[in-house]
């Protein structure tokens, strides 16, 4: 056990401008990763609880046939800030600018990312795009009413302000491009002696796939929002058929982008849970080699797809079937993990503490999620379901089902690295139920409303999909109920909580093994890893390592 | 020879006032839709069925709400899918046909008679296959100065051309959905329909309420001639090729140089 007085990272830190008085600016300046990635929290939390208010009058506004609370102009508004806030300022920083900044240098066995000033950079990056974002709402005719996908020839013409919500996803992306370089530097040339690549923890190897999406895919939509900004002054006609442009363009390089973007999203969730697993199953994970390939296959996979978000747009039949192809193999690599962490938890004497029962419940979600992925992408099915509820169900099984409870496990699991302190077991729990059963109720009958005909994105519907809409309207509020819930156990245990030693689940990766919550620079010593990440013996870690790490290899 | 360079693709693409935008580019020609919600089309003007029954459109509407399409009858384009596109709809609509609404398609060519109306009317009934009272759907003939009337009130803008002898009609899409009072409650553009749309279109109207246009859809048909239009492609295909070159460089720089070793390493 490390000494508890030891200062933390909350104690001292290193600003940009070398050391500062104000305690602020030693936050919002601050180049260590720890700190970086409480900031991008604290944000990206503030945002996804705007967001999920924004879906909940959506849900006010469709609880009942004809017009509730908002004007139909209003309501295209109103899914258009949560798609977009949804998805360039929370899922897709999400789990990597949060959990891959604080835990990469920490995992792998590294003082700091590559490039900490970088670091920053993004950070204020982000910052910047957000702002800029937030500027749109309450000027001119307020945000971009075109759904997050900025479809052109629409967003070229319409009056409301697409070019601030372009330029904002643009400055996101450049934010993203540049963790991607750090990330993949840092692996690549920080890793401590003797850790191989197949000695990493899994979710360094989601993080390393996932930073290669960052960097190849991510410029792409930075070019299509320049050419969709072009348009919109120049009016060039790129995407205008009438001066010989091509309308389907914009979507092919849309979802270019936006489709390995999904990966993006979720491979750091299936790392998450390739950490959570070993841990609480306490033994060594199923085929750790294929989870680690099976994480870049869908990375590569990934960017031969995206033409199945075009199957009613307008597309040659032999392409049409050339993408379901293609698309029916990403379940191979998706499948293999699920299968190694079935047999890991097979037999296994499973501990039920929450990061777990989240990993359990994401199983069973993310597997809906997954398989009605396939149902979508078989053409004939396709035709009848593209433009329904269906899709809106999947995607939010997918990706709240997926990638947001991961972050909320992930919450839970490394909470008490952040904090050196433990949560309530029994309301984090509770919290879980609540949000589990909340979800199931919201976006289940989706898929029954879908599958019966019901168009997505409209304000009003038929007076007999109003039961869907009901059901789901009181899914919407047990899961924001249980959400604050959640958030305000974790806040209680910040405050409150007893202190959990560091390494409180008998964990065997690195960053359990320093000091909770951990020093500034991490490792007093750079350990010499020679030995595999996920080594149990009899339910307890085989290695002694905290001891290994301080005496380090040099001394 | 021109159509064998050429790919035509059919989009549908949501767009609000997207037919205000068709009209720019050629300023002498005007086709297109100019929506005028909620306002009343004329009532008294009158139109001949296919069974050479002169009657006022009020009588035709009888009370109930009513789509009303505009077409000719020797339409070798638009009008036969546009068509087929409402016989397809009308059999999933769900609604009792004569009592839940009426179908009303007006001819825009003065020159057509009940003959030609009846003939369409007989090709387009053998593919409903719903019990279907045939009054429900009426098509009409009338003189030029009722389809003014009637264009007029509901904004449809549409050009004569005559080519090579064969006089033929330039016009938009659409379906006109009207209230049991006569009113314009609703348009879908297009020439497909979801059966969804149309039905909360007829239920609204039968309610007297006017929505918005929601999925306002344009029917762009477009050619695009990949041959002579290349120059973004081209453009692409360089600054992708550099991106993935300079990318493949910097992977291969990452794993030839490895790990990076720092001074504090050797304390």
């Amino acid at each position: 056990m490390s000494d508890l007085h030891e200062k933390t990272f909350y104690d001292e830190t290193h600003t940009v401008f070398g050391h500062h008085k104000s305690k602020l600016f030693q936050w919002i300046f601050s180049i260590d990763h720890k700190r970086i990635a409480i900031l991008y929290l604290i944000v990206m939390m503030s945002f996804f609880i705007v967001a999920i208010l924004v879906a909940l009058s959506m849900r006010i506004e469709l609880f009942s046939v004809g017009k509730q609370i908002m004007e139909a102009d209003t309501y295209n508004q109103a899914f258009t800030l949560h798609g977009t806030i949804m998805i360039f300022l929370f899922v897709v920083p999400g789990i990597p600018a949060v959990f891959g900044n604080f835990l990469l240098p920490l995992l792998i066995g590294a003082r700091d990312v590559s490039f900490p000033r970088l670091n920053l950079l993004s950070w204020w990056l982000y910052m910047f795009g957000a702002i800029l974002a937030i500027t749109s709402l309450f000027i001119g005719q307020g945000f971009a009413d075109t759904g997050w996908t900025f479809y052109a020839p629409y967003s070229v013409k319409t009056g409301t302000n697409v070019i601030f919500a372009l330029s904002a996803a643009y400055i996101l992306g450049l934010a993203s491009i540049l963790t991607g370089i750090n990330f993949v530097v840092t692996i690549h040339r920080l890793r401590a002696p003797g850790m191989g690549f197949f000695k990493m923890p899994l979710f360094v190897w989601g993080l390393y796939s996932t930073a290669w999406i960052q960097i190849l895919a991510t410029p792409v939509i930075g070019i299509t929002l320049i050419l969709v900004i072009i348009e919109r002054t120049l009016g060039i006609g790129i995407f205008d058929p009438s001066k010989g442009g091509d309308p389907l363009l914009y979507q092919h390089l849309f979802w270019i982008y936006s489709h390995p973007a999904v990966y993006l999203m979720i491979l750091p969730a299936f790392g998450v849970v390739s950490e959570i697993l070993p841990t609480f199953c306490r033994r060594t994970i199923f085929g750790y080699r294929s989870i680690a390939i099976s994480s870049a296959l869908i990375a590569i996979i990934g960017y031969l797809v995206w033409g199945h978000h075009l199957f009613t747009s307008g597309m040659s039949e032999w392409t049409k079937i050339i993408f379901a192809f293609l698309t029916f193999f990403v379940t191979i690599p998706t499948a293999i993990k699920f299968f190694d962490w079935i047999a890991t938890m097979y037999g296994a004497s499973i501990v039920f503490a929450t990061p777990m029962l989240w990993v359990s419940g994401t199983i069973i979600t993310f597997a809906i999620g997954g398989l009605t992925g396939i149902t979508l992408v078989t053409l004939g099915v396709d035709i009848h379901l593209h433009g329904t509820y269906f899709v809106v169900a999947h995607f939010h099984y997918t990706i709240f089902g997926g990638v947001v409870f991961m972050l909320f496990a992930a919450m839970h699991y490394w909470f008490p690295k952040f904090t050196g302190k433990m949560y309530d077991e029994r309301k984090a729990k509770r919290a879980f139920y609540g949000i589990f059963v909340g979800f199931n109720l919201l976006w289940f009958p989706m898929f029954l409303a879908g599958a019966f005909g019901m168009p997505r994105r409209y304000y009003d519907y038929l007076p007999e999909f109003e039961i869907y809409h009901r059901v789901a309207g009181i899914g919407a509020i047990i899961t924001i109920v249980s959400i604050f819930y959640m958030l305000y156990v974790l806040y209680k245990g910040l405050k409150e909580g007893k202190s959990c030693g560091n390494n409180p689940w008998d964990s065997t990766t690195l960053e359990w093994q320093v000091s909770s919550p951990p020093p500034l620079e991490n490792f007093k010593h750079i350990p010499y890893v020679d030995f595999n990440p996920y080594e149990y013996e009899k339910g307890k870690p085989k290695n002694d390592l905290t001891n290994y790490i301080k005496r380090g290899k040099y001394e | 020879m021109f159509f064998q360079k050429v790919i035509l693709f059919l989009t549908l693409i949501y767009t609000l006032n997207a037919y205000d935008t068709n009209t720019t580019k050629q300023k002498d020609i005007e086709i297109g839709m100019y929506e005028k919600l909620g306002s009343s089309i004329p009532l008294d003007a009158t139109f001949t069925n296919a069974y050479g029954e002169k009657k006022t459109l009020k009588e035709f509407i009888n009370n109930k709400p009513t789509i009303l399409t505009l077409n000719y009858y020797n339409c070798l384009a638009l009008c036969s899918p546009l068509l087929s596109g409402i016989t397809d709809v009308l059999n999933k609509l769900q609604l009792k046909p004569y009592i839940d609404y009426n179908v009303l398609t007006i001819s825009i060519d003065p020159l057509d008679t009940p003959k030609t109306a009846l003939a369409k009317k007989n090709t387009h009934f053998q593919n409903i296959n719903i019990p279907f009272p045939p009054q429900t759907w009426s098509f009409l003939t009338g003189d030029q100065k009722n389809i003014d009337t009637i264009t007029n009130a509901v904004g449809f803008k549409y050009q004569k051309r005559v080519k090579d002898g064969v006089v033929d009609f330039l016009h938009p899409g659409v379906i006109i959905v009207l209230s049991p009072n006569g009113k314009i409650a609703r348009y879908l553009n297009g020439i497909r329909f979801l059966s969804f749309d149309l039905k909360l279109a007829v239920l609204e109207a039968s309610q007297e309420r006017f929505g918005p246009t929601i999925a306002n859809t344009l029917l762009y048909c477009f050619a695009y001639d990949a041959k002579s239009k290349t120059y973004l492609f081209q453009a692409e295909k360089i600054v992708g090729s550099l991106m993935l070159i300079i990318i493949a460089i910097f992977f291969i720089y990452l794993v030839k140089t490895g790990r990076k070793k720092t001074k504090r390493d050797e304390e």
